[in-house]
């Protein structure tokens, strides 16, 4: 059958020597980042790009995967063991995990939520096996008109999937749009907001803008209170693996908490963050007991903890099919991509099976070592936690500058990231999002070209969109969103998702 | 102006006045050749609409939990927000080393008030770390300055 070619074809691939050491390596430093709470996995990623330069491009994908997939395992950690979230994705995780700890119970916690991930994790990459070649091979008949649609689905759905109001994050959108817009048109040449700087003729590029959102914008919201220390839970954590009881609890959640999360993190703007939410306000409204969850429920840890491993590998599929990204994360990946001058989109798994099925069967390969190694390791992690963050803080700022520099060897993209610092502690003041900023600003200049090409195509029809039946449900999407958006019951459900960094 | 959004609100609409007062003087052409124009003029259009739409909805029903909090201890944020931008410009005249040297040594006396050697000395051992991490290890290429390194 074909799936067990390409799966063989796939393996091939990452179980070679080299990318097994680059899984190992980014699933390491996923979980190392994801502990320590502060620096985002998003901020990571981009720092870590110029490292990718020299690598093949399989290689540096599956590192870089590994590194997402790998921060969801650590976030859970801290949550668990210190009531702070080390990656947005595991706030959810803090209330009941945290809870278990103190009535003695982390070991446990800690064991259901790297086992729960590693299910979710396997079934997420099963589901990409699955699902991305018949997509793949559905958007090769995409035209400029179908893609401009679908990234304007896209963005529409970033805007409504992020918390607070969405006319603020369609603004954000139209912002990042116009980010994007920077540096010289495509097909003229003509220089648009360049001020002769000659660093902004390609545009604002995407490390400093990220690494200065999120790397430095952090920081600097996290300067507004004092550097003071955490209360760690300092008792020795004893018996890891959880007991029979536990896993006739949670396997429901684990299995529902693992599709629900893949599907939120294929929509763009969804994630590992809302799939972690969704997951516990599902547990807790299918519980027996739901009076049990904010005091230990064990369904509370393992639900979320499945969902976000099994999102951030949903994430994956708009990538490798239409070569579309989902969240910041994937932007960042599309990014390393073209760096490598590979074109994303469907011919990816067209014209280079060894990478598309190279990087679904690493995620396995990974998840397998997470599962193995993250355990045992527990003790070392926490060690980490006890580092001061004042000495901390100093490192991750330089670690930022230092990155940014080696990308381009630019004084001026240092300087842009500064300003990008800055625009990124606005944003927080001011509860604007900034992912659907993102997005946009990726997509923009992608949506700019599909858009005109549709165009010239139709000879100047704008009806070219509704007219031509896949683009027309796209814009049919739209609207529904817009829609749903005005009904109040839908607000009031929005008002209280967590924020995410993607 | 108590508001976040009133912030927010006023300042894209700014942004949109800016952008689209300059977008306006680039080639716009027709919907049959669109030229570089079109789009951001279009964009900041609607970001202008929407922006002044915001402002007049929180001028006239702004929520009291939606009002902005100043910083309290802002002397922290100007420090860094100075030193970053200080790094960037003086990063080629001045060289790796002693840029590198004098941004960590500011950072972490200003998280470390108390003590001087101490801060010396990390600020020291990161920038032989970096050193040898980035330019080594690596191979990127380091600016170097008046002390040629």
């Amino acid at each position: 059958m074909d799936i067990l070619s390409n799966l063989y074809l796939g393996f091939s691939v990452s179980l070679t020597l080299t990318n097994l050491w680059y899984c190992l390596v980014g699933c390491l430093i996923g979980t190392f980042i994801g502990v320590l709470p502060g620096l985002g996995v998003t901020a990571t990623i981009a720092l870590l790009m110029p490292l990718t330069f020299r690598l093949d491009p399989t290689t540096a994908i599956i590192m870089l995967a590994g590194i997402y997939y790998g921060a969801q395992y650590g976030g859970s950690t801290t949550s668990i063991l210190v009531n702070i979230p080390g990656e947005a994705s595991s706030v959810v995780t803090c209330i009941d995990g945290y809870q278990m700890a103190r009535s003695g119970r982390a070991g446990p916690a800690l064991g259901i939520a790297a086992f729960g991930s590693f299910i979710a994790g396997t079934l997420a990459t099963f589901g990409l096996a699955f699902l991305a070649p018949p997509l793949a091979s559905l958007a090769l008949d995409f035209g400029p008109a179908e893609y401009f649609g679908l990234m304007s689905v896209g963005l529409i759905a970033a805007a409504f999937l992020a918390q607070g109001s969405m006319q603020k994050s369609v603004m954000m959108v139209i912002l990042g749009l116009i980010f994007g817009t920077v540096g010289r048109d495509l097909v003229t040449s003509f220089p648009r907001f360049t001020y002769g700087i000659r660093e902004l003729e390609d545009g604002l590029g995407l490390v400093p803008v990220l690494i200065g959102l999120f790397g430095v914008g952090e920081m600097l919201i996290n300067l507004e209170s004092p550097l003071e220390g955490r209360q760690i839970y300092q008792q020795h954590i004893k018996g890891i693996l959880p007991s029979l009881n536990d896993w006739k609890q949670s396997i429901g959640a684990i299995l529902r908490g693992s599709v629900m999360g893949f599907f939120l993190g294929i929509i763009p703007g969804g994630g590992a963050g809302i799939s972690s939410y969704s997951s516990y306000a599902v547990e807790k409204r299918l519980s027996k007991a739901p009076e049990k969850f904010g005091q230990g429920a064990i369904q509370g840890v393992a639900g979320p903890e499945s969902a976000n491993n099994a999102g951030s590998q949903g994430a994956f599929v708009p990538l490798l099919t239409l070569g579309i990204p989902a969240n910041s994360v994937m932007a960042l990946l599309i990014g390393a991509l073209m760096i490598h001058g590979i074109q994303p989109g469907p011919q990816i798994m067209t014209k280079t099976p060894q990478m598309f099925w190279g990087v679904i069967t690493s995620m396995y390969v990974g998840n397998l070592m997470l599962l193995l190694l993250n355990l045992p390791l527990i003790g070392m992690w926490v060690q980490l936690l006890k580092v001061p963050y004042r000495i901390m803080f100093p490192g991750i700022l330089l670690i930022c500058l230092i990155g940014t520099y080696s990308m381009n060897n630019s004084s001026f993209e240092l300087f842009l990231m500064g300003l990008f610092g800055i625009l990124g502690y606005l944003f927080k003041k001011l509860d604007l999002e900034p992912a659907p900023m993102i997005l946009a600003f990726v997509l923009g200049p992608l949506m700019e070209d599909s858009f005109k090409q549709a165009l010239l195509a139709s000879r100047g029809d704008l009806t070219v969109f509704i007219r031509r039946p896949i683009s027309a449900t796209f814009i049919g999407v739209i609207v529904l969103f817009i829609i749903l958006q005005m009904i109040p019951l839908v607000r009031r459900y929005k008002t209280s998702v967590p924020k995410d960094d993607l | 102006m108590k508001h976040r959004d009133s912030y927010s609100a006023l300042g894209l609409l700014l942004f949109a006045i800016l952008v689209g007062g300059q977008a306006i003087r680039f080639p716009f052409g027709s919907l049959r050749k669109v030229g570089p124009g079109f789009f951001p003029l279009v964009l900041a259009t609607l970001l202008g609409i929407l922006s002044l739409d915001l402002l007049i909805k929180t001028v006239r029903h702004g929520k009291e939990e939606s009002r902005i909090e100043w910083p309290k201890r802002w002397g922290g944020l100007i420090l860094v927000m100075v030193a970053l931008f200080a790094y960037s410009i003086l990063l080629n005249p001045l060289g790796f080393v002693l840029t590198t040297v004098l941004f960590t040594f500011v950072v972490f006396k200003f998280a470390d008030p108390n003590r001087w050697l101490a801060p010396l000395a990390i600020s020291i051992i990161a920038t032989v770390a970096s050193y040898v991490v980035f330019k080594i290890w690596l191979g990127i290429p380091f600016p170097l300055g008046i002390l040629g390194m």
